[in-house]
């Protein structure tokens, strides 16, 4: 219904957006890629042959992140602990950005920039009190603590980021879905989640990014293996004595690899979002 | 439509999360502690790693299970305050750092005296015991010793036309340094940028104080007198180790105010330093693969920095007994050895030190000994925070050109003034 | 709808779950930075926790090594957000042109691994990104001063600069993508209308696109900002450790150490609490973007 009429632009103009991302994205990734060529070279070679292609192809680096350094369960505990703070921050995020767009109250402001608020105590700050209030809950090296503790510090983020995606939606289609006799909830699930789509998809992918990548969590809440996150295992690669360069760039792959696929799979949707209009 | 069936989806996942992750889970710190039980707070790393592995024993000859835990390096100098100073009762066994929680382990913190909770025929089998003792009160058992060790290029010491070159220019032979003269003038020597620099000093905060400390203790200096209680930040062996610090991290490569002792392994291994300073647990690696090109030798000086985790019981702990027997354990003849051989860490037994097995696995374990009675801690309850300050004073003397003397001063006199060793 | 006091009711019990969760878990913590604010708690020094009012914020106004990482750290959080925004915007826009002009399914395709390329740094965990950085710019093993036969150390000499790359590097791809996300939730009508009226890309993306965006724009950098300033720490620790010489010691940095290595709790919860009022400085000015937007 609405891309027929539009005028088809130059392909110049075209060919040089794309040239333009595609450099971009060559730059970006450099770094990224270094790290996946230097975790396929042994420990000696990534020293001694800087700008080097891998001469003597190894998988060692990766099989040492499941022999030494928990990866197995740290994998599975990962998994899990990224997506309760999906569940949460999508779930009670988009709920509370939806309310606050549309039908602020007394106080709402007041709430708002509390929220903000909690976002700027620094993590030192946080560490020592939320592992007490943990201790007392009995949840220390349970995983159910690090996805609180994360989903707390998203939480604020989530709703103040959605908040200008459900303000941009035209009130017409929602006023048409109560006068049909639809509850304010029902309006949410069934007309704003649809048409917020682009905004709720990219805070999900950013809220899994923000539990898979957290460090701080999973080394102020557990001390065992059984409760240890990817993270955590990578900070156990440098020990007091010893730093293990090859399993260290391994393990950055290792971590990378399944955002990004989750993104790549997300993007479709994200996009047809977009296409699919109303 | 597709997006609204995903919303209700997405509404279980946390329930889901929560649930699965909370049965995932190992125990939780709310179990009310049994004796057959202990808890040992430890810091991940190559002997913890021996103490988990070889722990089976321990569970088998006692029946009772070691639940070791791991915490993050960088949060367990406030778990370890909040064991043994705030008295927090979660663990039976702490683990501290030798060289540097020495001080106010035994003056600031509550743990039990293990000397009334250990055998006497096994505690004289400890080398050193005195330096972990108040009076006749022991607070803890060193479960390994490490320390610092001087590695050098010995190819480059072995090459007969190098050490023409250098006997021309100095009239004297190319040895091993014995003083910390010769070893600036071997450091000279061999400062050939941009392909070899004469020496190595991690100048990131943590990596460089530790080459002050060996410094300040090999000329003979610490950075607080036990007796009086002052700081001792501006005695002459204070300057001249600023003095030295000046003139080795000349010599060094580029890049070096950010780095730190992983990366003077790294640039050892790869020929580009001739020589630096560090823990000798690094031999092992450099015997491994390069024995001819490698060589260590004693640290020129008086004394050397002690490394260890020291073993201690809280005053508060839920089940002293347990870590008694733990401890007990940890510093036995068996598990000594077995420490030993998988570490590459000196055993602290004066019986295991003797063991033919041991002396072999240890390579340069005639050096080792040399140096193990000349051990030092830092004589200071608050190591944090002054090594941050000995840090700013290195860099007055290397990046502001203030002198050594200057420097000394500011740091007793200023930047600590009022402070005393033991607070 | 029903108006006044039921809509009001419904924002409430909208808000509530999220709103609850949240304070439940921060109050304490909140509260006690502000306690210990106020008192002297050093443990190793002493087990006494005593009121001292406002000594602690007497010290950290004098102390120069305070003034100069709070510099230090604002200087960063500024530069570094400004890059991110310029370059997040610039592709998002590019992206979601992109995506909008993308009609064989290769097109569609090639947008897809793009827009995933993008989110690697961001998805990448902070300690892997910072150590890849810092043997990329090895002054002896790494590849970049290999490539231009020299030996700069790029950490050391200029440590700043450096950390501010590295850091932009990886927090670029949280801007690019709520921005992108915003840009795709602009109706297509609006586009038609522009290009009917003659609009050219520039035109379209100053008059139509940047204007829609604003909120998100502004509520995407004061988060940044904010994040900046209170958060900014794997990466400098990694790279540079703080130094050379506290030249880079940031804020967050300094309050750990001062908190966990000094074990000077008073004084760090002082810090703490000035690092809430700076960045809230620094939020609330790039929320007040927003208001830009409307007028």
């Amino acid at each position: 219904m609405t891309v027929a009429i539009r005028r088809r632009p130059a392909i110049a103009s075209q060919t040089v957006v794309v040239a333009v991302l595609v450099v971009a994205a060559v730059a970006i990734l450099l770094p990224f890629m270094w790290l996946a060529v230097s975790s396929l070279k042994t420990e000696a070679e990534i020293f001694a042959n800087p700008l080097a292609i891998v001469q003597t192809l190894t998988l060692s680096n990766y099989a040492s992140l499941f022999a030494q350094f928990h990866f197995g369960i740290a994998t599975v505990n990962s998994i899990l602990i990224s997506l309760g703070v999906v569940g949460i921050s999508v779930a009670l995020g988009g709920l509370a950005a939806y309310g606050f767009s549309r039908y602020p109250f007394r106080g709402s402001r007041l709430l708002l920039g509390g929220l903000l608020v909690t976002r700027m105590v620094t993590p030192a700050a946080l560490v020592v009190p939320l592992y007490l209030m943990m201790n007392a809950l009995g949840l220390l090296n349970n995983l159910v603590s690090i996805i609180l503790g994360i989903a707390v510090l998203n939480l604020p983020f989530v709703v103040w980021v959605l908040r200008p995606f459900f303000d941009a939606l035209p009130h017409e289609i929602e006023e048409a879905g109560l006068v049909d006799g639809l509850s304010p909830l029902g309006v949410f699930f069934r007309i704003a989640v649809r048409l917020a789509a682009p905004g709720l998809l990219t805070v999900a992918i950013l809220s899994f990014i923000a539990g898979w990548t957290d460090l701080l969590f999973p080394i102020s809440f557990s001390t065992t293996p059984e409760a240890g996150a990817l993270t955590s295992g990578l900070l156990q690669m440098q020990t007091g004595y010893k730093i293990y360069w090859g399993s260290l760039m391994a393990g950055g792959v290792y971590l990378t690899l399944p955002t990004l696929a989750l993104s790549f799979a997300l993007q479709k949707y994200l996009i047809q979002g977009m296409r699919l209009g109303y | 439509m597709r997006f609204a069936i995903g919303a209700r989806r997405l509404a279980l996942l946390p329930a889901i999360a929560l649930v699965v992750g909370g049965c995932a889970s190992g125990t939780t710190s709310t179990n009310p502690p049994s004796p057959k039980v202990v808890r040992v707070l430890a810091v991940s790393g190559p002997e913890t790693d021996a103490l988990i592995k070889f722990a089976p024993e321990f569970e088998k000859a006692t029946g009772i299970t070691a639940s070791i835990e791991q915490v993050a390096r960088p949060l367990w100098g406030q778990r370890k305050v909040r064991e043994l100073i705030e008295g927090a009762g979660l663990y039976d066994v702490v683990m501290t750092g030798g060289g540097d929680d020495n001080t106010w382990v035994k003056y600031k913190a509550h743990v039990k005296d293990l000397s009334k909770l250990l055998p006497a025929d096994q505690l004289s089998q400890v080398n050193l015991l005195d330096k972990f003792k108040t009076g006749d009160r022991i607070v803890g058992i060193p479960q390994y010793y490490n320390f610092p060790m001087l590695f050098y290029r010995k190819d480059l010491f072995a090459n007969t036309s190098e050490q023409a070159a250098f006997k021309a220019k100095y009239g004297r032979d190319l040895t091993v340094p014995t003083s910390y003269d010769e070893m600036y003038q071997v450091a000279q020597f061999f400062n050939r940028p941009p392909n070899l620099y004469g020496f190595f000093i991690g100048g990131v905060d943590w990596s460089i104080y530790l080459d002050d400390t060996y410094f300040v203790y090999g000329l003979g200096g610490n950075y607080g007198d036990l007796t009086t209680k002052q700081l001792t930040l501006n005695t002459p062996e204070q300057k001249q180790a600023l003095a030295w610090l000046g003139k080795f991290t000349a010599l060094n490569p580029p890049g070096w105010q950010t780095e730190n002792f992983f990366d003077g392994d790294t640039l050892m291994q790869n020929g580009k330093i001739a020589m630096y300073q560090n823990w000798f647990y690094i031999w092992k690696t450099f015997d491994d693969k390069m024995p001819d090109k490698i060589g260590m030798a004693p640290l020129v000086g008086k004394g050397a920095h002690l490394g260890a985790f020291v073993a201690t019981i809280p005053d508060a702990a839920p089940s002293p007994t347990a870590g008694a027997k733990f401890i007990q354990w940890m510093m036995s003849a068996t598990y000594q050895k077995e420490q030993a051989i998988a570490t590459g860490d000196l055993p602290i037994r004066k019986d295991t030190l003797q063991d033919p097995d041991v002396r072999k696995a240890l390579v340069g374990i005639e050096d080792f000994e040399k140096v193990l009675p000349n051990l030092q801690f830092n004589q200071t309850t608050w190591v944090g925070e002054l090594s941050a300050g000995v840090t700013e004073a290195i860099y007055k003397v290397v990046k502001d050109n203030v002198s050594p003397d200057a420097a000394a001063d500011w740091l007793q006199n200023e930047k600590f003034k009022g402070r005393m060793a033991i607070e | 709808m029903r108006r006044g006091r039921a809509r009001r009711l419904t924002g409430f019990g909208l808000t509530l779950p999220a709103s609850v969760f949240v304070f439940a878990f921060m109050v304490y913590p909140i509260a006690s930075v502000v306690f210990l604010s106020v008192h002297d708690y050093s443990p190793l020094r002493s087990s006494a926790t005593t009121f001292t009012g406002l000594a602690n914020y007497a010290w950290l106004l004098g102390s120069d090594l305070v003034h100069q990482s709070i510099w230090i750290t604002v200087v960063f959080t500024v530069v570094s957000v400004a890059i991110e925004l310029a370059i997040g915007l610039a592709l998002a826009v590019l992206l979601a042109r992109a995506v909008i002009e993308a009609r064989s399914r290769t097109g569609r395709v090639l947008v897809r691994l793009l827009s995933s390329a993008y989110i690697l740094p961001f998805a990448t965990p902070a300690v892997a990104g910072a150590i890849a950085w810092k043997i990329l710019l090895h002054p002896q093993f790494g590849p970049v001063d290999a490539l231009l036969h020299t030996d700069i150390a790029w950490f050391a000499q200029f440590p700043l600069a450096s950390v501010i790359v590295a850091d932009a590097w990886k927090t670029m791809p949280f801007v690019l993508f709520l921005l992108f996300a915003a840009v795709l939730s602009i109706e297509p009508e609006q586009y038609e209308a522009a290009r009917l009226d003659g609009a050219n890309g520039w035109q379209e993306f100053r008059y139509l696109t940047f204007p829609l965006i604003l909120p998100v724009v502004a509520v995407t950098a004061a988060f940044r900002a904010v994040d900046a300033f209170t958060k900014i720490f794997d990466t400098v620790f990694v790279t540079t450790g703080g130094g050379p010489a506290n030249d880079t010691q940031v804020f967050p940095l300094l309050i750990w150490r001062t908190t966990f290595d000094f074990l000077d709790f008073g004084h760090a919860s002082a810090l703490a609490v000035a690092a809430i009022l700076v960045s809230a400085v620094l939020g609330a000015g790039l929320l007040a973007l927003r208001r830009a937007s409307t007028a």
